[in-house]
């Protein structure tokens, strides 16, 4: 199916949101469409989906002028569209959820036989073998995704609108991904692939349509393209170069993190056993692993968010073992936590309440169990300048900022306290590459101020290219201790997957 | 400033908005039952504000509405749903009643007696208050359930004593013995039995205003209250929050019980409350949970019983109409403050299209 968006604007209140977009996608054409995080992808595509009236322009299907006013519009006109966040009904089937919407049974009985046989003759198309009686609920995340794109061919979608769907998979998980867009695009039906994560653009897309400020900057083939031209017209510049010191041999080295033997049981069964190891000062510890295998219980047991079972946690030679995260804290740790939304920002408060969050107690933000605002807020404007976190003022909700400025408060209140140890855990997710950039810079510089840093990730390239070492998990277990700059994705990727083991990194690399 | 400004708006829009909804829906009923409408309303602003009297009787009404609704909303605002304010209001009264018939001849001074008596009602509630709070920290039972079974068994158990070991001297009444005289409650004029439980009323709502938005508690409780894993991540206990707000907000219900004792009734007996407990949950709703809107909402609420009262006595309206016209209020109230958010954005949309 081929689409023609034509002149599109949109505002929202002062924010031009979309101005003058203007693009052509083709049958069996993967568009990526590439932009920071408020640059107007997501926008651009609610109003394709008829979730949001444009104040001018039109959109074109097959080259014929369509009226979307509503996603019934767009999905009679064979536009589906994959959310970010799933639109599934966890307690129904698999069958219930991808009927769900169907119009044409509105008045008479639901011939559930007929339905489910087609519901698995598309499976079938797809070589996608599921129970189609299993709960979504049920369903790890990346098949919950594929069962949002059936429901979307299921209602007859020639074209698929994907928002960042990456965002929540894992690598394999990934390819197959990608492995059904090829499938779709194979039968002529056309994609739209919305992201920033430049290695997969390239990989899957056959055009690229780069957004900023809400204007088309640029449009390329992306065989003729590269990630160095696409970051410059995303954010205007070059990326600037990570560049890390080599630490003076003559340095004192001491463990600022020492974890023995930890041992952990997770919620669900899981656990982590016997896990030792060291963060020395001037040092990046990254811990590489696919998500799941311990990364969480591990972190939480550091920070006394989560009992441990045995073993012990020192830090700066102190034992904090199983101490309450208040008193763990006041050994100088911070965290950067997993989710920003759940455990980092409380999304209701504003960001002066937000920047306190954790030294509310102490002077200057309190005096006899009485805060001072005005403190507490100076204190926040002074963040909001150094840490270019942008937004209208101190005492905007955090949860009217954009993920990536979201991400800045957590950082700038936790490296604001001071800490002898950082833990940051997935410190760039979900934030755009700007965002990213500055954050990497704000780690590297913890470390050259001699600071200790454990660097829990999923993304390779960010543990790799941060860290000074790097510990592997798997199944709970220690795969691998190696120094960072003598091993490679392919030798991470098989400590991962338990395939192989390498402790060759015990001590910091200068001692040797 | 401005921006204090634009949120207060829809916090005053919303509850009257409530109110003019109820005064409608209830003005159709009377009319339909064939009362005179204008009247109606009439009676019910003169039983409200008409006389000196019908203020006090109104302020009155107002007094355990407003100490149970602060209390209310300090629990809520840690996101703990205290149901079981009717019976902590009822242990308050208890304790009152208890230690009274213990000092009652020992002779003690006003000044002395009134705060021990106080304190009793207190602990009373505060442990009622407690006990769900401890259970939902340490075990993970609903507060919504147990709070309410506890309020059952307060009920349930001066309903025991008052007609047994606590019954006055003569067996007669269903109450018990009327207290001393130095342990009443003085009057703020001589004629009406306006007491000076509203000025303690009032005292704990400013107190509560304050503790919740200028402490580094008050802040706790809604860090605790909001997002209960980022405050746990931040390093405040949320355990200790539920507990302490829970028995914070079981105290002040119950400090309204051993008020309206010493204040107005007296004695102790079963009808002492009229649903406080749970018309109070309405009072604090309607003010968005914010202690110094409850002084408000509580006055509206305290006026509404007596308005209709008035309205009852001069048109002979049946009680039960005029129970509809209050209930009715109370449905709207909790209809609105649950849709809040759909009705800002109509009324947004609305504008935005003039």
């Amino acid at each position: 199916m081929s689409l023609e968006i034509k002149h599109i604007s949109k505002r929202f209140g002062a924010v031009q949101a979309n101005e003058d977009i203007s693009f052509r996608l083709e049958d069996g054409e993967v568009l990526a469409i590439l932009g920071e995080n408020g640059a107007g992808k997501t926008t651009m595509m609610r109003m394709i989906y008829g979730l949001e009236a444009m104040d001018s322009g039109s959109i074109e299907v097959n080259g014929t002028p369509a009226a979307i006013e509503s996603p019934k519009d767009a999905i009679r006109l064979g536009i589906g569209m994959v959310h970010q966040h799933f639109m599934l009904v966890n307690h129904f089937t698999v069958t219930q959820n991808m009927m769900l919407g169907l119009r044409e049974h509105v008045t008479e009985r639901l011939n559930l036989r007929e339905q489910n046989r087609r519901i698995q003759k598309i499976f079938d198309d797809y070589g996608f073998s599921m129970d189609p009686n299993m709960r979504v609920g049920e369903l790890p995340i990346g098949l919950q995704q594929r069962v949002e794109i059936m429901k979307a061919l299921f209602k007859g979608a020639q074209l698929l609108v994907l928002d960042e769907p990456t965002a929540v998979l894992t690598p394999m998980e990934i390819e197959e991904l990608f492995q059904i867009i090829r499938q779709l695009t194979a039968q002529g039906k056309s994609v739209i692939f919305i992201s920033h994560k430049l290695d997969e653009v390239m990989e899957i897309s056959d055009r690229v349509l780069v957004l900023r400020q809400g204007r088309v900057v640029g449009e390329r083939a992306t065989k003729e393209t590269s990630k160095e031209e696409l970051i410059r017209m995303m954010i205007g510049r070059a990326l600037c170069p990570m560049e890390k010191d080599r630490p003076d041999s003559a340095m004192r080295r001491y463990p600022v993190l020492k974890v023995d033997k930890l041992c952990v049981k997770g919620e669900r069964g899981k656990r982590i056993c016997d896990i030792s190891f060291e963060v020395y000062n001037h040092e990046i510890l990254g811990v590489a692993g696919v998500d799941g295998n311990g990364q969480n219980e591990l972190v939480e047991a550091i920070t006394g968010l989560y009992r441990a079972e045995s073993g012990h946690v020192y830090l700066n030679g102190e034992e904090v073992t199983n101490q309450p995260p208040r008193k763990v804290r006041a050994h100088r740790l911070s965290h950067i936590p997993e989710d920003r939304h759940a455990r980092g920002l409380i999304l209701s408060m504003d960001l002066t309440d937000n920047s306190i969050l954790v030294s509310h107690g102490e002077p200057p933000f309190s005096r006899h169990g009485i805060l001072k605002q005005r403190q507490a807020a100076a204190f926040t404007r002074g963040l909001i300048d150094s840490y270019q976190i942008s937004t209208q003022s101190e005492r905007t909700k955090a949860a009217d900022l954009s993920g990536g400025n979201q991400q800045k408060v957590v950082v700038a209140r936790e490296l604001s306290l001071n800490p002898e140890l950082l833990v940051a855990v997935k410190p760039t997710r979900g934030v755009d590459i700007g965002a990213t950039e500055y954050i990497h810079q704000c780690i590297l510089k913890e470390r050259q101020k001699g600071k200790g840093v454990l660097l829990v990730s999923a993304e390779l390239d960010e543990v790799m290219s941060l860290s000074d070492r790097i510990i592997v998990l798997f199944n709970g277990e220690m795969t691998g201790c190696v120094y960072a700059d003598q091993v490679t994705q392919d030798e991470l990727g098989a400590m991962m997957t338990g395939v192989s083991r390498d402790f060759s990194a015990l001590s910091p690399a200068w001692e040797e | 400033m401005k921006e204090r400004v634009k949120q207060a708006v829809p916090a005053v829009l919303v509850p009257l908005l409530a109110i003019v909804s109820a005064f409608v829906v209830g003005a159709f009923f009377l009319a339909l039952a064939g009362y005179d409408v204008p009247a109606a309303g009439a009676a019910i602003l003169e039983g409200t504000f008409g006389s000196r009297r019908a203020v006090s009787q109104m302020l009155m009404k107002a007094t355990p509405l407003m100490l149970i609704g602060v209390g209310v909303a300090i629990a809520f605002k840690g996101a703990s749903f205290n149901i079981g304010a009717e019976g902590q209001f009822f242990a308050g009264a208890l304790g009152v009643t208890l230690l009274e018939g213990i000092l009652r001849d020992r002779g003690l001074p006003s000044w002395l007696l009134i705060p021990l008596l106080l304190g009793a009602a207190v602990v009373f509630g505060g442990v009622c208050g407690a006990i769900p709070g401890y259970l939902k920290a340490r075990r993970g039972a609903s507060e919504v359930v147990t709070s309410v079974m506890i309020s059952s068994i307060m009920v349930l158990l001066v309903g025991f004593l008052v007609n047994g070991p606590l019954q006055e001297p003569n067996k007669i009444y269903s109450e018990s013995q009327e207290i001393v005289e130095a342990a009443r409650l003085p009057r703020l004029q001589g004629n009406s039995n306006l007491h000076i439980g509203i000025i303690i009323a009032v005292a704990a709502a400013v107190l509560a205003y304050f503790v919740l938005e200028k402490t580094t508690y008050g802040f706790q409780i809604k860090m605790a209250g909001q997002n209960a894993l980022a405050a746990e991540y931040a390093g405040v206990n949320p355990k200790f929050i539920c507990v302490s707000t829970l028995a914070i907000s079981g105290a002040i219900s119950g400090l309204a019980g051993g008020i309206e004792v010493l204040g107005l009734t007296w004695k102790l007996y079963v009808s002492i409350s009229p649903g406080y407990g749970y018309n109070a949950i309405a009072v604090a709703l309607l003010a968005g949970l914010n202690p110094l809107a409850i002084i408000f909402s509580a006055m509206l609420f305290g006026g509404l019983n007596t308005g209709c009262n008035q309205m009852a006595r001069t048109l002979g309206v049946p009680s039960s109409l005029s129970a509809l016209l209050q209930a009715l209020v109370l449905l709207f109230v909790v209809a609105y403050t649950v849709l809040q958010p759909q009705i800002l954005q109509w009324l947004k949309r609305g504008k935005e299209r003039c």
